[in-house]
């Protein structure tokens, strides 16, 4: 072969990644319709509220690590002390902060310390102190106060502090909506043919809505352009993407900012790894890997598609370069520890299809975004390139592209609907023309990063500081 | 006529669906060749020269590709438009139920809550109105639909209104047209509707509804069966053989309280093959202080059921009365789950027999898991403080931990 033919060779391949990529994420569209059809249709008239005087009802443990939160912890808890359930406890951790998050908490919630015994199920960092308040008020409050050990450390401490039966894991500056847990635990209750050992919910962004008492009152689209692009993003990989992997029992990742589990699993698959950056995508994978090796029963993963939890997303070029080269680092680490799932029968579904899934379309494709932006720029350098076909593949991967992401906005405005006014719609399909040529290879630029620093630099398990402009400002309650 | 034109369109809708896929299909057969021919008629392929004298740079593929490309920005132009049409008309459709819901609201209360006493002749008027503002189907579903939410939070004589209300309405055909119709939201409709007013004459569809495939269809028939009420002895579930989940029992069981329900055959539902039956049947029994059925609920302790075991248990603890029960329950500690020892501990510690309740709180300090282990040294703390306060050294630091915790809570 020669050297022409050799590229002939590499163009199918790249040709035929895209299509199968192509055929993925049409795969998904369909999926997700299906199953969100069947979410709206079992529960359109479910009165959740009833839920509320329900004689079995599994008890909660809401956990929320928290790190130099001094701005917004106040305002968070009170969210949640909010939230309508019959039978569950608040477990703020304060994870070593260095600013006021733990005096704060202390003064304002009138809080002692108490000694309060607990099983330490997994290894954690030194916890310092556990607080209870003393106003009856906040009696399902528990504070605990350990030394720095980061996300994953924190939430195991929470979880063995926690004596209920599931666990919600959530991030302290989001906003939940207060039937959030309702809603979250019925598909532990509805499903007798399947044992739920997690639930996971949409999240969506936060940044620009009206934040009044620790409550989403008026939802705006965000007037940053970085938290815009996340918009049509978070649209495509919750409604589309993770509905999709739902409806086969496939979900690999249940986000960090909002996961019920159940707690006697996540205990006997050792908790969070501490030493993961991506600690959300790698539980559930371990404990799919658990339910297959060793319980080897019928399981099922629920993702419920109402808008349940609302986060503030990064609005800096800075900071969203770190968050998605965690995420990168997260991801390539999961798929390292767990490598044997990779196309093994052993695993079913999780084997055979989400696994290679996440191995090839979302941890490789930027790669290969990557090698293909050089491979051309190599072939344009010795003119080899075809410029009508190089322009035909084009704009065929730009309408792809198009098509997939106004898919994801007609969803989302023939479902949920928070986004009102035609200014919205305008922008929004503005921003999806100009997504390709701006948000995407920054994104592929970020990740290619998150790689080199994975494989290259030390700093693999470093989280990188999150700066959040906190809700607080916006809220009027004092 | 309604249920007809709803299978109507949801054949259209269908109809549509498949004649796009078959366009697609037939364009990518059609756009290499020069004509079709479909019987007489012949369909020329305008662009057939352009492919067939294409320059050699160029490959065969490449079309195929641009007929793809085509497809996706005819279905961009497509979802964008129903996007905009949907986007804009959800926000005149929202506005527009919220106006209607209020006028519905307030036309409701007056009926409800007439502030002077209204003729025959003035009712049957406030109903023509009330009617005449609900004009269309959908307009008709938001009348009841909020109705049965005013129905299901008042009580007595107001609810006996609704009831009235509803029947003066005579939507009994739309409700039909709804229940009959191919549309699964609709028969979810008419089965709530039919369940909360206790409309008779449907029986036979809803108990064919049992045995849809569906789960959530299924599961509505049965609340709907229970709340017509013509099969009180809830014995249905055992003759349908009904595998019900946690869902539904909490939903039968505050159905069964909520229409005070009381003649239930219990001995046959508690011995039901089918765990979630006979969990059902061991609540019930319990949430009715059914102490008669005792023995037959503590044949279920150890059942290979988790479920099942759980209430037995506690249901077992709450009836029980003597020495022999508190000797059980004492007996079979261990085969019970954590909610169920919590509620054992709970019962035995406050046994008359100091001794042996005594006896027993300190084996489950000395060998049973964390959270039983607080709890026994609360109830200690109460009985017998010296034999607490040996805790206070233990080797075994959770002991420690506990009693410190208890401490600290109590004193």
């Amino acid at each position: 072969m020669n050297i022409l033919d050799w590229f002939s060779v590499l163009n199918n391949l790249f040709f035929i990644y895209a299509c199968m990529l192509f055929a993925v994420y049409l795969f998904n569209a369909v999926m997700s319709v299906l199953e969100l059809r069947k979410y709206t249709q079992k529960n359109k008239f479910v009165d959740y509220k009833s839920i509320l005087s329900f004689e079995k009802l599994p008890s909660v443990s809401i956990i929320a690590p928290a790190f130099n939160e001094e701005k917004t912890i106040i305002e968070n808890i009170k969210c949640l002390l909010n939230i309508q359930y019959q039978n569950f406890e608040i477990i703020i951790v304060n994870d070593g902060s260095k600013d006021d998050t733990l005096q704060n908490v202390v003064s304002y919630f009138n809080l002692v310390k108490v000694n309060r015994a607990f099983e330490s199920h997994l290894t954690t960092q030194t916890i310092k102190a556990i607080y209870q308040s003393r106003n009856s008020a906040f009696n399902h409050l528990i504070v605990i106060d350990k030394e720095n050990g980061g996300k994953a450390d924190a939430l195991n401490a929470g979880i063995n502090v926690s004596q209920n039966q599931l666990f919600l894991a959530i991030d302290v500056d989001c906003i939940i909506e207060a039937d959030a847990l309702l809603k979250m635990v019925k598909p532990f209750m509805d499903d007798n043919k399947h044992e739920v050992i997690a639930s996971g919910g949409v999240i969506r962004i936060a940044n620009s809505c009206e934040i009044t008492n620790g409550r989403i009152t008026q939802v705006h689209y965000p007037k940053n352009l970085w938290a815009k692009f996340q918009v049509i993003e978070y649209f495509r990989a919750f409604t589309l993407g993770r509905m999709a992997w739902s409806k086969l029992n496939g979900l690999l990742i249940i986000s960090g900012a909002f996961g019920l589990f159940s707690r006697e699993k996540v205990l006997k698959v050792g908790g969070y790894d501490r030493n993961s950056v991506g600690e959300d995508l790698e539980l559930v994978v371990r404990l799919r890997r658990y339910m297959h090796e060793v319980e080897k029963k019928k399981y099922r993963v629920a993702f419920i598609p109402d808008p349940l939890c609302w986060t503030e997303v990064p609005e800096t070029f800075k900071v969203l370069k770190r968050q998605r080269n965690r995420w990168t680092r997260g991801a390539i680490d999961t798929i390292l520890k767990h490598r044997r799932m990779f196309f093994n029968p052993k695993y079913g579904l999780i084997g055979m299809l989400s696994f290679p899934n996440w191995v090839l379309f979302e941890w490789l494709a930027p790669i290969i975004e990557f090698i293909g932006l050089i491979y051309f720029f190599l072939l344009l350098y010795f003119g080899l390139v075809n410029m009508h076909v190089f322009l035909t593949l084009t704009i065929f991967v730009l309408t792809f592209s198009m098509m997939y992401s106004i898919f994801a906005v007609f969803f989302e405005a023939f479902t949920y609907h928070k986004y009102k006014g035609i200014n919205y719609l305008a922008q929004t399909i503005g921003l999806i023309l100009m997504e390709m040529f701006i948000y995407q290879p920054i994104n592929m630029f970020f990740s290619l990063n998150g790689h080199i620093d994975f494989y290259f630099r030390k700093n693999k398990n470093n989280w990188g500081e999150m700066n959040r402009k906190g809700f607080s400002k916006k809220t009027n309650d004092k | 006529m309604t249920a007809l034109n709803k299978h109507i369109k949801i054949w259209s809708i269908r109809l549509f669906f498949l004649s796009q896929i078959f366009l697609v299909g037939f364009g990518s057969y059609f756009y290499k060749r020069p004509k079709v021919n479909l019987g007489s008629i012949t369909i020329v392929n305008p662009y057939y020269a352009q492919i067939a004298n294409h320059s050699k740079d160029i490959p065969d593929w490449l079309y195929t590709v641009d007929y793809f490309t085509f497809i996706f920005v005819l279905s961009f132009g497509i979802i964008l438009f129903m996007t905009i049409y949907y986007h804009t008309n959800k926000n005149i459709e929202e506005k527009n139920d919220k106006k209607s819901i209020d006028i519905f609201i307030r036309n409701i209360f007056i009926f409800l809550y007439p502030i002077e006493e209204y003729s025959e002749k003035q009712i049957q008027q406030q109903l023509k109105d009330l009617k005449g503002i609900a004009q269309t189907n959908h307009q008709k579903e938001l009348l009841i639909n909020t109705l049965r939410k005013v129905h299901s939070q008042t009580t007595g004589k107001v609810r006996e209104k609704t009831d009235y209300l509803m029947g003066e309405l005579k939507y009994r055909s739309f409700i039909k047209a709804y229940l009959f119709s191919p549309y699964f939201n609709n028969k979810l409709f008419a089965l709530k509707v039919i369940a909360d007013f206790q409309i008779s004459g449907f029986e036979k569809h809803v108990l064919k509804l049992t045995k849809e495939r569906n789960e959530v269809l299924h599961s509505e028939a049965i609340i709907t069966l229970l709340k017509l009420k013509i099969y009180d002895s809830l014995l249905f579930l055992v003759a349908l053989k009904m595998k019900l989940t946690v869902w539904d029992i909490n939903v039968i069981i505050k159905t069964v309280q909520e229409l005070k329900i009381v003649n239930i055959d219990y001995q046959t539902l508690i011995n039901s093959e089918i765990p979630e039956i006979s969990t059902l049947g061991i609540m019930l029994a319990r949430l009715n202080n059914r102490i008669d059925f005792k023995s037959t609920i503590q044949k279920k302790i150890g059942s290979p059921s988790n479920l099942t075991n759980e209430e037995a248990c506690i249901a077992f603890s709450y009836f029980s009365r003597n020495e022999k029960d508190y000797d059980f329950m004492i007996d079979k500690f261990e085969l019970a789950t954590a909610k169920a020892q919590f509620e054992f501990t709970n019962k035995i510690a406050l046994i008359s027999n100091k001794e042996k309740a005594i006896k027993f709180l300190n084996w489950v300090v000395e060998n049973q898991s964390f959270t039983q282990k607080v709890q026994a040294l609360t109830f200690l703390l109460d009985l017998d403080i010296s034999t607490m306060n040996k805790y206070k050294n233990s080797n075994n630091p959770l002991i420690r931990q506990s009693y410190y915790q208890v401490i600290d809570i109590n004193i």
